[in-house]
């Protein structure tokens, strides 16, 4: 057991994987000399030379592209996009090439490709770098969606990810990236589509995803010197959705309140809430409730993200109201 | 306002029942108390009195059959209105089906009230707000919703699971007998807390009670406990301070038979068997559930037994059995910051223990001020039944239990 | 494919495929829109020309001239065209898309422009494992003018992909003359600004395509980077069949086909000795029946069966 951050966490299981399998390959802007934008891949170009961690212009739509290709001609590529907010640049790639090729072509295709992605949610870069968009691409079949909340889960997932062989969107939380947590040396594989109960209460279920996950446990902890059992779920992959998980919990509590720093509206927490109700209707004691950052793009400076993100007073207060 | 007469629910597994007779007339004055009309179910006849006065109108003819719940009639507050009064269509009456899947229908189309404090006055017109699992619960127990009209605690006065709950746990049916005010600030005295209320008063009334304490070194325990919780995982079960106070009780109770006895009518009983109740708080109330025989039961046995059953008594599925019984019974008020108090006596019963916390105090010890973590017990007895030199005695040995394990390992079997 | 009657033979028949599609079309037969391939037949089968298994192609939403001059089946290739189970991809694919792993066809696409990307990631996974095997990205010129191109142009050239981007300039981006969306109406001529070799070609000359495909090829394999060759063709039909071609003029589409392909080479074989006309019939013929026989089929094959849509949305199997 060593501690391990975030971001090196994910930087092993990259190394893992590629000294584990010539053909995975890293490509993106300044994943190589510069050791990532986020120093998310040090020691990466060294080990595995200029061929394999490949530095790529700033052309998102091409970045993408050449992971399909490779792919769909036996590589594992990691492809990375530095921030989601510039998926609109490169979704064809992503939503109607990665997403489809094994579809369309009845199998005759595997696209095991990594799009490695990041988002800048609570860092205060302003509006073009501060989205979660996960709704974007779990609204796509064929796609693989995945956002880890620890450094244990980012380095598992991260392997399975590459192992994988779908296309599978990761998203970081850049906000994250120095968290610690002692993780076992060797090998450490999380599986997609399984969501992690963090903490077991039968009092309310709070489904939390990446950033909100923490601060869930945070409010469960003072929600429970008031004698309430807050159950919080990190369902770890946003799709295909471990919605077993979830109801199971909601069966056992009859309550549940998602928390997410993406939109409230047509996103994640509304996805939930609508799988909870179509399942688990007669479970109910309460109304699903979603906690999210109101509608608003996210202005410069970390003093509008403290105002309008949930933290963990903002999750016991909707917890406490759903119990009233 | 009128008010409606619905069927009662008369026995555990009563779903509905035939309306054999009228012993009024439309339009008769009727007292709370006078007897307004016969049922039959398949097991019993019974006649229902009317809950309070008014005129009388009768919407229910002789031998047609109605579920538990069903208005069968109005009582008006004149003459002119019980008898002018339309009578409501069937679909109103029966609005309330027993159907799962009629209720279902219901419970999605029930939109929120514009004003929910009508709801709250429970009108025959207004729909009742219950949210989708207390509906699930009251269809399986076979409970009409408009049972449970006045008795919602959620927003907009919606029954919740917990308001089904604590209906289906209420031994008497949960019918106030005088209407609560129209006032803001009150609500009816009803279902578990009208039971508490009344069980209370009939202990102090009947009972002779007398509270005694002591304070109980717990080094021994603490140290004993600790060995165990690091052990939880071979044990299966975190093993709680009430456990060996449980325990500790039983042995004792071994020992002194006398404590473990009840008047009942002309006789003094004393119980072959120490039967432990234990108190648990809800979310309005209390309920005691106990633990059978547990002076033939290991400590780990008694730790699962009290775990399986405050998780029931939370969750609302205690069964008659569960709540049986007992001869003895400990309230730990120690867990929400009690020191010490005077505990009530759950009649029959003849004896009581109450919990304080463990904190930390100097104590002399040889001469010396030491810390020690201290308990406070306090221990209600009935001194009908019990003089005080026999309460000392029990005392002293649950202390001496307490304060050294190893005595008590000595009295087990 | 170097003998020069198998080219005739190739190009004769995507014409007859083209031609009898088109009558399907025609006859309410077919199910969609056709986009047809008819007069760039030399394009496709000059580049393929001197392309192996190994070596892969990417082509666009009027693919069917690639599929076949790279070799894949024919009844199966019409099939898919049909939506037909018996299609190459099970009729899921259709008119727009088919492809073929093992003959190195990575598929066409939907989406113009979008396969260049996808074709530089072949170049480059080919690139990575130093087999000299090389990627053709057909595109049309439409393409050229989407974002896409530049930044395939850019990489493959900075990264010496082994990379042979062929434009095929038929004129018309959908229903919009070319000319009338570029202040260049030579696309060759952008090679020089992303620091690669250009080169303009004659489309409708099979010959002089393969000779050019050939130098590309050759440069690619050899470790000399990527090429963009433009192959200045016609498209005889619409954008698709059906489409009135009001944008242009019933004297153009004539000038055009009188410039025909597999009339040109015809009469250059028989010019030169090197077939008799008779013989250039008799593949024409067959090809006519090869191309009438996998209609037949494809329209007597069932459409797959509605549940089957449930298939491949996902590689199945949970990594451990």
């Amino acid at each position: 057991m060593a501690p391990k951050n975030y971001c090196w966490a994910l930087i092993d299981a990259i190394r893992e994987e590629m000294e584990r399998d010539d053909d995975v390959v890293l490509i993106g802007e300044d994943v190589g000399a510069a050791g990532g934008a986020f120093g998310a891949s040090r020691g990466l170009l060294d080990a595995f030379g200029p061929m394999r961690v490949r530095d790529t212009p700033i052309s998102e739509e091409i970045i993408v592209g050449l992971g399909v290709g490779a792919a769909m001609t036996g590589k594992r590529p990691i492809v990375e996009i530095m921030f989601m907010d510039f998926f609109g640049l490169c979704l064809d790639q992503i939503c109607n090439q990665a997403a489809k090729m094994h579809y369309m072509y009845n199998g005759a295709f595997k696209m095991p490709l990594v799009i490695r992605t990041s988002t800048a949610v609570e860092m205060g870069i302003g509006p073009h770098h501060s989205q979660l968009l996960e709704s974007w691409v779990g609204h796509v079949p064929g796609l693989k969606v995945v956002m880890p909340s620890t450094p244990r889960d980012a380095k598992g997932l991260m392997k399975a990810a590459i192992r994988d062989d779908n296309p599978v969107v990761f998203i970081e939380h850049l906000a994250l990236h120095r968290n610690k947590e002692d993780i076992d040396e060797g090998e450490l594989l999380v599986p997609l589509g399984k969501a992690d109960v963090k903490r077991k209460g039968r009092d309310v279920t709070v489904v939390a995803t990446g950033l909100m996950v923490a601060r869930a446990l945070d409010a469960a902890e003072t929600l429970a010197k008031d004698g309430i059992e807050t159950e919080v779920i990190d369902p770890r992959t946003i799709s295909p959705l471990d919605i077993d998980t979830i109801v199971a919990s909601v069966e056992k509590t009859n309550r549940a309140l998602v928390v997410t720093s993406s939109m409230k509206q047509f996103g994640f927490g509304s996805e939930v809430s609508a799988e909870i109700m179509e399942r688990a209707f007669f479970h109910l004691d309460a109304p699903v409730q979603r906690l999210t950052p109101p509608f608003t793009p996210a202005p410069f400076g970390k003093h509008f993200d403290e105002y309008l993100n949930p933290n963990a007073g903002s999750i016991a207060d909707a917890v406490r109201a759903m119990l009233k | 306002m009128a008010k409606e007469i619905t069927i009662p629910k008369l026995g555990l597994t009563m779903v509905d029942c035939t309306l054999v007779e009228w012993m009024k007339n439309d339009g008769d004055e009727v007292a709370a108390g006078e007897v307004l009309y016969a049922v039959e179910t398949d097991k019993i006849s019974n006649e229902i009195e009317a809950e309070s006065n008014g005129f009388l109108q009768r919407t229910a003819e002789i031998d047609s059959v109605h579920g538990v719940g069903s208005v069968v009639g109005f009582l008006h507050e004149t003459k002119e209105q019980a008898l002018s009064a339309e009578k409501p269509s069937a679909g109103d009456v029966t609005v309330e089906g027993s159907q799962p899947e009629e209720a279902g229908g219901i419970a999605t189309t029930d939109a929120p009230p514009k004003n929910p404090v009508s709801m709250q006055a429970g009108q025959g017109s207004a729909r009742l707000l219950i949210s989708p699992v207390a509906r699930a619960i009251a269809d399986k127990a076979g409970l009409h919703a408009k049972e449970l009209k006045r008795e919602g605690s959620g927003p907009g006065g919606a029954v919740l699971k917990r308001d089904v709950e604590r209906h289906l746990q209420t031994a008497v049916p949960a019918r106030p007998s005088e209407k609560a005010t129209d006032s803001v600030n009150s609500r009816p005295l009803k279902g578990m807390r009208k039971t508490i209320a009344k069980r209370m008063m009939e202990s102090l009334q009947s009972t002779a009670q007398m509270t005694a304490f002591a304070r109980v070194d717990m080094s021994g325990t603490v140290r004993l406990r600790e060995e165990l919780v690091a052990r939880e995982a071979d044990l299966g079960i975190r093993v709680t301070y009430t456990d060996f106070v449980v325990k500790a009780v039983a042995t004792a109770l071994s020992q002194m038979p006398g404590i473990n006895a009840a008047i009942i009518g002309d006789e003094i009983v004393e119980w072959s068997d120490a039967n432990v109740g234990i108190a648990v708080a809800l979310v309005d109330g209390l309920i005691v559930p106990v633990i059978h025989r547990a002076n033939h039961k290991s400590l780990v046995e008694i730790a699962s037994e009290r775990s399986a059953l405050v998780d029931k008594a939370r969750g609302g599925s205690l069964s008659a059995e569960d709540l049986r019984d007992g001869t003895f019974s400990v309230s730990n008020f120690g867990s929400y910051g009690g020191d010490f108090e005077t505990p009530i006596l759950n009649p029959p019963q003849s004896a009581m223990l109450g919990v304080g916390q463990i904190t930390d105090e100097p104590v002399v010890r040889d001469g010396e001020i030491v810390i020690r973590p201290m308990m406070m017990l306090s221990m209600t007895f009935d001194h009908r039944l019990i003089d005080g030199a026999d309460a000392g005695r029990f005392r002293a040995l649950l202390r001496s239990y307490l304060e050294n394990p190893a005595l008590q390992m000595a009295e087990l079997r | 494919m170097t003998d020069k009657i198998e080219l005739f033979e190739r190009m004769a028949l995507i014409r007859q495929c083209e031609l009898q599609l088109n009558e399907a079309f025609a006859k309410n037969l077919f199910p969609g829109y056709i986009h047809s391939y008819l007069g760039q037949e030399a394009c496709a089968v000059g580049m393929c020309a001197p392309l192996s298994n190994e070596d892969k192609i990417v082509s666009t939403h009027r693919g069917r001239g690639h599929y076949l001059a790279k070799g894949m089946a024919l009844e199966p290739m019409v099939a898919e065209m049909f939506g037909k189970e018996t299609g190459i991809c099970g009729g899921r694919a259709g008119e727009m898309h088919a492809a073929d792993p093992d003959l190195g066809i990575l598929g066409g696409n939907g989406i113009v422009g979008a396969g260049l990307p996808i074709a530089a990631g072949a170049a480059y996974s080919a690139q990575l494992d130093g087999t000299g095997a090389v990627t053709v990205a057909f595109f049309g010129e439409g393409a050229s003018n989407n974002g896409s191109f530049g930044e395939t142009m850019n990489v493959a050239a900075a990264w010496k992909l082994p990379l042979v981007l062929v434009c095929e300039n038929n004129l018309y981006a959908e229903m919009t003359p070319f000319s009338d969306t570029v202040g260049e109406k030579d696309v060759a001529k952008r090679a020089v600004g992303y620091g690669m070799q250009g080169e303009v070609v004659d489309g409708n000359d099979v010959l002089a395509v393969r000779e050019a495909a050939e130098r590309a090829v050759e440069r690619a394999r050899k470790g000399g980077g990527p090429t963009l060759l433009e192959l200045k063709t016609y498209r005889w039909g619409g954008h698709f069949e059906g489409d009135p071609r009001k944008y242009r003029t019933r004297d153009e589409e004539k000038e055009w086909q009188e410039r025909c392909p597999l009339r040109r080479f015809r009469e250059k074989l028989i010019e030169s000795g090197e077939a008799k006309e008779a013989e250039l019939d008799a593949i024409e013929e067959q090809m006519k029946a090869d191309v009438a026989k996998a209609i037949e089929m494809a329209l007597a094959a069932d459409t797959p069966a509605p549940e089957t849509a449930h298939d491949h949305v996902y590689v199945p199997g949970e990594v451990a």
